[in-house]
């Protein structure tokens, strides 16, 4: 290998963005395989099942589905806000935004417990639903698939409402400055990805 | 989780020193140091070797003697029944004698150990990129370790179902806790959701390393150190941390499936309309050939990276002791990802005659070839790197060289189940036992006794014997083949795996004299085991100590102090050249040029290298006024 | 040069002469067992082709090893230092091509087997449903009515009957866990799924009265070796229970403590695969007893017709007994013994092809074992399955 000169400048080797940044694009990448596995599983399940499935109006109510995907939509809009705002040092206007998305994070999951609630008086859940196999057939491997898929995406949205949380209390404890500008575009990141995640959930479950 | 700032333009980095000192258990136990973590990786997948070992010994003892009195295990556990162990005891041995050294040795010490300790320091970095998180993923294994042990003391004992834990025999666990009604293995308890537990936090742990790793490779380099001068091991870890991190969650969903299918009730992998143990199983169900494919799609991805780190760390030492740069540098990068690459779609391999689609199966199969080819490279161009050395046979280099010769037999081995129909007949036998022992127990394990012997000196400050660490090898590698090697004659004769008792089949009945054999090579290899483990031990406290770089090396972990402080380096090191600039002809009357020595400081470099012993004795000890061989 | 040149050469002349033995003689059972299938024949070929060929390779590169570990300072021993040179180009062309151009070649070669084996199989009724299950195999015959799920289906556990020379194709299925079809002497294997209906196609060449006439002379030199710590088979003691009541026999001639402890535990005397002692009698009490009856034997006067009238014995000894730290080596009936008590009686151990479980399916995974019968002609397969109906309607 050719002797090189020696370097006047050393300069950073590598990529032209932070550590935390890449590590959440690769944190994010083993997300996107975590609900590829899942998802994969649904589809074949489903596949397999042919006309053994419920139609979707037997057990979800679309306008709901729909509802929460603009909620998470709407939040993720927010987070870009407040990504700006925070890189052009409008401290203030990015907490705002970061709470607007806070609070559009706990209407959806609002209403997915409320949904839960409803497979819960119907007797749809995991464990009870193949009493119901006569009259519906494929609720028990139903029940299974939108527990698991919508239970993990759930348990995701909380986590980012935990990044959030973390940044908002900075925020309300006056600390909040331009150098939580990376923070906040990694916590806005997640919060997409899980946004993203969604926008397949919903049709797959709630529109086939 | 702590997000470190991006390094600026003159490439300093934060300032790390610690005015105040860290207490014992800041300093060894709760460390954020990698270099500590990684020693903590490997002091536990050592003690985990060892039970790892004692339940193959089991097996073996078993297949040797059947169902005759067990030593120790069977008046312990089965006194009452004379001592010999019960049928469902065996499936547990070789369950979790595979569990174990999957989840809880070699992938700790490839993604734990070795990883952690060599990044920082074979970049040039003063840690990981996330300290914290590097901590956290390994306190993550002691949940793991925690789960596994437990299990073995649970009601129906650890898991039984072998380390694939193939549903339903997984899966359906008991309706009736006391006639074990709806069972299909007495012992699908508790057990066997411990196992999930613990894979999956084994799991978690790789995932948070893995992330850690490709940023700390990708992002922190010293300055000079481009992708194409970083050393194989470097390489190797970093394709090797892709497999794990977008392979793994796989598996994850899959395990956390398999669960809900134990514990609340769902059918994720059990069909309807099954008769268990008197019990028919009602309700719509999928298929167990769904957990298979999620398995594998990470279970073979496992397996490279079982072996990946292994062949970069066996490329650096090769190197280092032919004195000469290795061959083909690229072509071995290359290499390396392209097994990577072809790994992801090779899953299928395991699943020939599951009730797949056949047609899936010669899709599969052409990959699996394929595989042999990128392997073969990198042997031939281990070859070409001995060619012309001026070799010295230490006992690192003894492992690494023995590393190669296993490793051919391994691969070899691999291309007779690649053909599809011999896999017909060699699937579930011990032809494929053979094969991933030799490139498990021959390659990866081989490959850890090569690295800790390479590095010991680098960690702890001391040199190993090296007398008794050529003993510790040849009896490794003579009993490591007495043991394993007919197990290819076990399995062209066709005898299956995980029986308790082969020899009722009339088939199969004239190979116990073999079996017995290959047990008393089993038990030496075992016995072998604790040289090295004495060697460690004793060198870590009376050892001689040992220089910076006593074997006269080119990587930047050799420029740190032996064992580095915290930090790692006296200054950032700037790199110059490749990692294998040995016998270089700049330099005349040594024949080594380190990545950190600037051109302008060659001869001075050289005139205070000359004063050093040869590479192969011990080095003296350290001059208290600091050597100038690196330059910031 | 590095005297570890040899450690190391010691791998491809070990390899080679276990590799060679394993070719050469046959008899030791180190290689495939004997082919009675065509698609035996085919996977049998390409196993020898790949054989050759990773061998060839095995030595190749293993030689090369030992060969550059043993000039061990080559070049520098001129200058004491090595060839400085970081690859060449047309050797990694070289070494890249030929073994992706040979590896092409296996994968064309193998798919023809592959296509006959999985694909190509007639579009035949099956002649048996096979239904693993934990664990047995439960073979159904249709049936003189020949439909399936029909009152008169033949159930048979644990045998499958076809005919010479006919490609047979069998539904597998399971009742509850993974299981796996595995006729190693006609090289089938396929697993048994939950949920499935598998189609297995297979045809055996060899009939198994014509293989077990072959191996008489083997089953006989089990015997040359009987010493009771490595020899292996079975003996059985089949004992008719309606000549010779076996309480009777065991109150006369075992002692009162092997007596007491062995009624606690189950013993099955089965008439035509032999007695087996279920692996839960610890294995003292069976020396015990296995040497009471060995002793009885040997020093009984057996000439008396009560006592030999409804004792069959076949041939065997069990490695069952043998412990090495114990230091106990009790042969479980010897071949000297019984020639004597029984001059013309004993005959050599069937040979059969067998049928194994190769998927792990409980504890009892070991103990999954079948045979393949395989009769002369289709008559002789319908006479024994009309026999079998008759059985079973009588016993109705």
């Amino acid at each position: 290998m050719a002797e090189s000169i020696a370097i006047e400048k050393p300069k950073h080797m590598g990529l032209p963005i932070g550590n935390g940044k890449l590590a959440m694009w690769l944190f994010l990448g083993t997300e996107v395989m975590f609900f590829a596995g899942l998802l994969g599983a649904y589809i074949v399940i489903r596949l397999a099942s042919g006309s053994a499935w419920p139609h979707h109006n037997q057990v979800l109510l679309e306008p709901l589905g729909a509802i929460n995907t603009f909620i998470l939509l709407w939040s993720s809009a927010h987070v870009v806000f407040a990504h700006n705002a925070i890189a052009n040092g409008k401290i203030a206007t990015a907490l705002r935004n970061m709470w607007i998305t806070f609070g559009l994070g706990f209407v959806f999951l609002g209403i997915k417990m409320f949904e839960y609630y409803q497979k819960y008086d119907h007797g749809f859940l995991p464990w009870n639903a193949w009493e119901h196999e006569g009259s519906i057939p494929g609720i028990g491997m139903w029940s299974a698939t939108y527990f698991s898929l919508t239970g993990f995406h759930a348990l995701h949205v909380i986590a980012g409402l935990v990044l959030f949380a973390a940044l908002i209390w900075t925020g309300m404890r006056g600390n909040l400055s331009i150098k939580h500008a990376d923070h906040v575009e990694i916590a806005g990141l997640y919060w997409h990805f899980v946004d993203l995640v969604w926008i397949f959930l919903f049709p797959m479950l709630y529109l086939v | 989780m702590s997000v470190a700032g991006s390094i600026d333009a003159s490439g300093a980095h934060d300032d790390h020193h610690h005015a105040h000192e860290l207490s014992f258990i800041q300093k060894y136990v709760f460390s954020t140091d990698h270099k500590i973590i990684g020693i903590q990786f490997m002091f536990s997948g050592l003690f985990w070797l060892m039970i790892g070992g004692l339940l193959a010994l089991g097996v073996r003892w078993q297949l040797a003697y059947p169902f005759q009195t067990m030593p120790i295990v069977g008046p312990l556990l089965f006194g009452t029944e004379g001592g010999a162990i019960s049928p469902e005891f065996y499936n547990m041995l070789f369950t979790m004698h595979a569990s174990v050294m999957i989840f809880l040795v070699i992938i700790p010490f490839m993604v734990g150990a070795f990883a952690n300790y060599l990044i920082p320091l074979q970049i040039g970095a003063d840690d990981m990129a996330f300290p914290k998180l590097n901590m956290l993923s390994y306190w993550f294994m002691w949940p793991a370790f925690f789960c596994f042990a437990l299990s073995f003391f649970v009601e129906g004992g650890a898991a039984q179902a072998g380390w694939t834990s193939y549903p339903p025999l997984s899966s359906l666990t008991w309706i009736d806790p006391v006639t074990k009604a709806g069972s299909s293995a007495p012992g699908a308890g508790p057990g066997q959701t411990l196992w999930l537990l613990g894979v999956t936090f084994a799991g978690v742990s790789s995932m948070m390393g893995s992330v850690n790793y490709m940023t700390t490779v990708i992002n922190m380099r010293a300055p000079g150190m481009t992708m194409f001068r970083l050393p194989l091991s470097v390489w190797a870890i970093l394709i090797t941390a892709t497999l794990q991190a977008f392979a793994l969650p796989v598996l994850t969903a899959a395990g956390f499936l398999l669960l809900f299918d134990r514990t609340i009730g769902t059918q994720f992998f059990i069909p309807e309309n099954l008769w268990v143990n008197g019990t028919l199983i009602t309700g719509s169900g999928a298929s167990p050939l769904l957990w298979q494919h999620l398995f594998w799609f990470y279970s073979h991805p496992a397996v490279y990276i079982m072996i990946l780190p292994g062949m970069g760390i066996v490329s650096e030492i090769i190197a280092c002791f032919a004195r000469k740069p290795i061959f083909g540098y690229r072509p071995m990068v290359y290499s390396i990802a392209g097994i990577a690459g072809l790994g992801f779609v090779v899953w299928g391999h395991h699943m020939f005659i599951s009730g797949m689609n056949p047609a899936l199966g010669l899709t599969f199969m052409v990959t699996t070839i394929f595989i042999a080819l990128p392997s073969a490279i990198k042997v031939f161009n281990w070859l070409g790197t001995l060619w012309g050395g001026n070799l010295h046979v230490s006992t690192p280099m003894l492992h690494a060289v023995g590393f190669v010769s296993l490793f051919i037999i391994g691969g070899l081995s691999g291309i007779f189940m690649a053909a599809t129909p011999v896999d017909i007949y060699i699937h579930d036998t011990y032809f494929i036992v053979a094969h991933f022992h030799y490139v498990l127990a021959g390659g990866s394990l081989f490959s850890i006794f090569a690295g800790i012997t390479y590095w010991f000196p680098k960690m702890f400050g001391r040199m190993l014997n090296d007398f008794w660490g050529k003993v510790h090898f040849a009896a490794s590698f003579i009993f490591m083949n007495g043991t394993f090697f007919t197990m290819h004659q076990l399995g062209a004769a066709g005898m299956p795996r995980r029986l308790a008792n082969p020899y009722d089949y009339d088939y199969l009945a004239h190979l116990l004299p073999m079996n017995q054999f290959m047990t008393w090579s089993a038990i030496g290899m075992g016995l072998a085991q604790f040289i090295f483990l004495a060697n460690i031990f004793y060198s870590l406290f009376y050892g001689p100590k040992a220089s910076r770089n006593p074997w006269h090396a080119n990587s930047l972990e050799w420029l740190a102090p032996s064992p580095p402080g915290h930090g790692n380096f006296e200054s950032v090191p700037v790199v110059y050249r490749g990692p294998h600039e040995y016998s270089s002809p700049l330099v005349k009357d040594i024949d080594y040029l380190p990545q950190w020595v600037a051109p302008a400081d060659i001869a001075a470099f050289e005139a205070q290298a000359k004063l050093d012993q040869p590479a192969t004795e011990p080095a003296p000890p350290e001059q208290p006024s600091g050597n100038d061989e690196h330059q910031a | 040069m590095s005297k570890w040149a040899y450690f190391f050469l010691a791998v491809p002349i070990l390899v080679v002469a276990i590799f060679g033995a394993s070719l050469l003689f046959p008899s030791l059972g180190w290689g495939l067992p004997e082919n009675v299938s065509t698609i035996g024949k085919s996977i049998d070929f390409l196993y020898y082709a790949i054989l050759a060929i990773t061998g060839v390779v095995f030595v190749g590169t293993q030689l090369a090893l030992c060969w550059l570990l043993f000039i061990e300072k080559g070049q520098a021993s001129k200058d004491g230092r090595g060839k400085y040179t970081h690859g060449n180009h047309r050797a990694e062309v070289i070494w890249t091509v030929v073994p992706a151009f040979v590896l092409g070649i296996i994968a064309f070669a193998q798919m023809p087997a592959w296509y006959q084996a999985r694909f190509n199989g007639p579009r035949v009724d099956p002649i048996a449903r096979v239904v693993a299950r934990q664990f047995e195999w439960r073979i159904v015959y249709p049936g003189p009515d020949g439909q399936y799920d029909t009152s008169d289906d033949i159930h048979v556990p644990n045998e499958l009957h076809v005919p010479v020379n006919r490609r047979v194709r069998i539904e597998l299925r399971t009742m509850d866990v993974l299981h796996s079809f595995f006729l190693p002497h006609l090289r089938v294997k396929h697993d048994a799924v939950p949920g499935l209906s598998v189609p297995v196609w297979f045809d055996a060449t060899k009939t198994t009265r014509e293989y077990q006439n072959e191996n008489a002379e083997l089953s006989n030199a089990d015997f040359r070796a009987v010493d009771g710590t490595t020899r292996l088979g079975r003996i059985c003691v089949a004992i008719d229970e309606a000549k010779t009541p076996l309480t009777s026999f065991l109150k006369d001639h075992l002692s009162a403590e092997t007596r007491a402890m062995l009624a606690s535990y189950l013993v099955t005397w089965n008439a035509t695969l032999g007695a087996e002692f279920e692996p839960a009698v610890p294995s003292g009490l069976r020396s015990a007893m296995i040497g009471e009856l060995n002793g009885i034997l040997a020093t009984e006067d057996l000439s008396d017709p009560k006592l030999t009238e409804g004792i069959n014995l076949t041939a065997s000894t069990t490695s069952h007994l043998a412990s090495p730290l114990g230091g106990r080596k009790s042969t479980l009936l010897n071949r000297e013994i019984l020639q004597d008590a029984f001059p013309g009686e004993i005959k050599p151990l069937e040979r059969h092809f067998d049928l194994a479980c190769a998927e792990l399916c409980g504890w009892g995974h070991y103990k999954m074992k079948g045979r393949l019968i395989v009769h002369e002609t289709q008559e002789e397969l319908d006479a024994w399955l009309a026999e079998r109906h008759a059985e079973q309607e009588a016993s109705r």
